[in-house]
């Protein structure tokens, strides 16, 4: 993901970077739902106004953010461009995309199939995911721990949130 | 004496209400087995099982919340003493002298001294915070409006010390929390905030499913690719369990130091039971006779940090029960879930729900006394399941966190805020920012508002009423202070290299 050769100074540039482009984003995003609404901008008589705080944490971000960028920008012109390996970052961000897009799938499978059939194939398809290089080595017992953790799991969950709480999951 | 009656009638009501017992048992073995897996903090296993109180009422919630929560803080020493991977934070350096003890065949005996340090240390702990607490909230019954928004910045500030060497980053993460924390309709003027026009930001964002996202998830996302600790091998012969009475006598000194340090290090916000450890560690080393041996498998290397991590437990309560400022990530999760019952911890909580305080009491001395019984008669019990796949543990906790995010208000919304969470706590690891801020932030935020624009009102908009009340103008400084510090902390040296140069 990242260069293994790469000197400190370009790794503190890189983080400093990103961090003021990450704290950047949210200010941006705050702006823009600030001033969007104009009723944040009403006179709240005694009241300072639901404007306020916003306002000020706000601005600590954006002076934050630039501060980081600015640190960024200074580091980098001491370290030297930045050596970054997109290819490799982008290999290691999909593990992690793909968890999330199957957390997102989950519920709109249970919608579809009801709470047990849905648990039982996500659970398995999960777990095989995640035990891929065991199956190479010992693929009976993988397939034996799968098995049974995929009814333990169903069975605590039903048994926790559908069946004790009550959550409409059926 | 009032607390003391209140106590002995909440025990009693524990003890004669079988479901009441039933929800400490589950929650100290749960929070134990938490514990014990390498991966899974306290404030993880608290932030997964937080959706299952929900059904239940807030003494009852309290009851196996702080079951959680106690268990969970002596299941990490499992894990650092027989695999040396702490299961917990505050566990960080019992395996520096409990794995040699569990590699020359005395695991056994470091377990009985960890869960015997913790059993100790945890009532002590559990005295300090009925002793202290009340005294605490007393004196906050001076406060009004302005001193609750100060104690509520300086609570913030020195939050962002959770992850020493990065305040300035915690601080713009605590802001982010704050952001987070206005979206939805404002209290007092109902004004919708950051909704974007969507109808499920209006109703704000919710506390669990972020706690989720960020202690929970975004913890199995980092430890995706992470095989090592699965490849570590559990130590399966632990040998005697008991160790001879002297040796046991010996070491009352260190747990009584070791629970001191605990108590005094947990108070303070955002000093935790990492450092409450490492504090004790290293005042043991150079107070016990077997100091020079440290690290090569002595038990009072293993007791006094044992005791002092769950000492920190009653520390970490007082400034979250009597002002509201949660001790550390673990409290916070803890308040986020009494703010979710209606219950806003504070010097009032003192005066209008005496007996749910008193729940909290006694729900940490029943879950003290389950720890000691179940870590001694389940110890092998609780061994066995570290051996279970990897696998089959991450999916156990990914179903818990996307159904226990739906489950708050049978919601959707919730999981993709959970999902939106677990990236941002991600991209946050990876960056190198603090998350705790991010969480601390979330729930401080609503207070601080609310008693800044109350002072405001008060005072006719003047932000001198911050500066004239004395106690407000002391915590103003206060944090002002602890701002200040780290930036004259990095100049110094340059300062220094300049006076040099001349």
């Amino acid at each position: 993901m990242v260069d293994p050769s790469e000197n400190a100074g370009a790794r503190k540039a890189r983080l400093h970077l990103g961090r003021g482009l990450f704290f950047g984003l949210w200010a941006v995003f705050g702006w823009y739902g600030q001033f969007g609404n104009a009723r944040l901008a009403e006179d709240f008589g005694l009241d300072p106004g639901p404007g306020l705080l916003p306002s000020i944490v706000l601005s600590i971000l954006t002076v934050g953010a630039l501060v980081l960028v600015g640190m960024g920008l200074a580091e980098r012109l001491r370290a030297g461009p930045l050596s970054i390996d997109w290819a490799a970052a982008l290999r290691g961000s999909a593990a992690p995309a793909l968890l999330c897009l199957s957390l997102a799938a989950y519920l709109p499978l249970i919608r579809t199939m009801s709470f047990v059939p849905a648990t039982v194939v996500y659970s398995g398809l999960l777990m095989v995911a995640l035990s891929r290089e065991q199956f190479r080595v010992a693929p009976r017992s993988t397939l034996t721990s799968i098995i049974i953790g995929v009814l333990v799991c169903t069975a605590l969950t039903y048994a926790l949130f559908v069946y004790w709480i009550g959550v409409p999951l059926r | 004496m009032a607390v003391f009656f209140e106590f002995v009638t909440q025990f009693a009501d524990i003890f004669s209400n079988p479901y009441m017992l039933l929800l400490s048992v589950v929650g100290t073995a749960l929070g134990i087995v938490f514990g014990c897996l390498p991966g899974i903090s306290s404030t993880m296993a608290l932030a997964i099982l937080l959706p299952i109180s929900f059904s239940l009422a807030p003494s009852e919630a309290i009851i196996f919340l702080m079951a959680v929560f106690s268990a969970s803080v002596f299941g990490g020493s499992i894990s650092a003493v027989l695999i040396n991977i702490p299961g917990t934070p505050g566990a960080i350096v019992t395996q520096l002298d409990g794995y040699p003890m569990a590699r020359s065949g005395r695991a056994g005996e470091a377990l009985f001294y960890a869960l015997g340090a913790s059993t100790i240390g945890g009532v002590i702990g559990l005295i300090a915070l009925i002793l202290i607490a009340p005294i605490v909230a007393g004196a906050a019954m001076q406060f009004r409006s302005p001193e609750f928004a100060m104690a509520t910045v300086f609570g913030l500030t020195l939050l962002a010390y959770s992850t020493p060497g990065a305040t300035f980053l915690g601080i713009l993460s605590g802001c982010i929390g704050l952001i987070c924390g206005m979206v939805g309709f404002d209290s007092l003027t109902d004004v919708p905030r950051f909704d974007f026009g969507s109808s499920a930001l209006q109703n704000g964002i919710n506390l669990v499913p972020v706690t989720i996202g960020l202690f929970g998830i975004a913890e199995i996302i980092r430890n995706l690719n992470v095989t090592s600790e699965s490849g570590k091998t559990v130590t399966r012969h632990i040998g005697r369990i008991i160790p001879p009475w002297a040796e046991i006598r010996r070491l009352w000194k260190a747990v009584l130091r070791g629970s001191g340090i605990g108590i005094a290090v947990g108070a303070i916000p955002a000093a935790g039971s990492a450092i409450a450890v490492a504090v004790s560690y290293a005042q043991e080393q150079r107070l016990s006779p077997r100091g020079k041996d440290f690290g090569k498998g002595v038990p009072d290397g293993v007791v006094a940090p044992e005791a002092s991590n769950n000492a920190a437990v009653g520390g970490a309560l007082v400034p979250m029960m009597t002002l509201g400022i949660p001790g550390d990530t673990m409290t916070a999760v803890l308040m986020g879930a009494l703010l979710i019952h209606g219950l806003r911890p504070g010097p009032q909580l003192f005066v209008e729900h005496a007996d749910f305080v008193a729940s909290v009491y006694v729900g940490l001395f029943v879950a003290i006394l389950l720890t000691a019984a179940m870590g001694f008669l389940l110890m092998k019990q609780f061994i066995r399941l570290m051996q279970a796949p990897r696998h089959i543990l991450v999916v156990a906790i990914i179903l818990l966190c996307v159904i226990g995010s739906f489950a708050i208000r049978n919601n959707v919304a919730d999981v993709g805020v959970m999902i939106a969470f677990s990236v941002v706590g991600y991209v946050m690891y990876r960056l190198e920012i603090p998350v705790a801020p991010l969480a601390f932030g979330l729930i401080l935020g609503p207070i601080l508002e609310e008693n800044l624009r109350r002072s405001l009102i008060v005072s006719d908009g003047s932000w001198m009423v911050f500066v004239e009340r004395p106690i407000a103008l002391a915590m103003l400084l206060l944090s002002l202070a602890a701002v200040l510090y780290p930036v004259f902390g990095a100049l110094r040296p340059k300062w220094a290299k300049a006076d040099v140069g001349k």
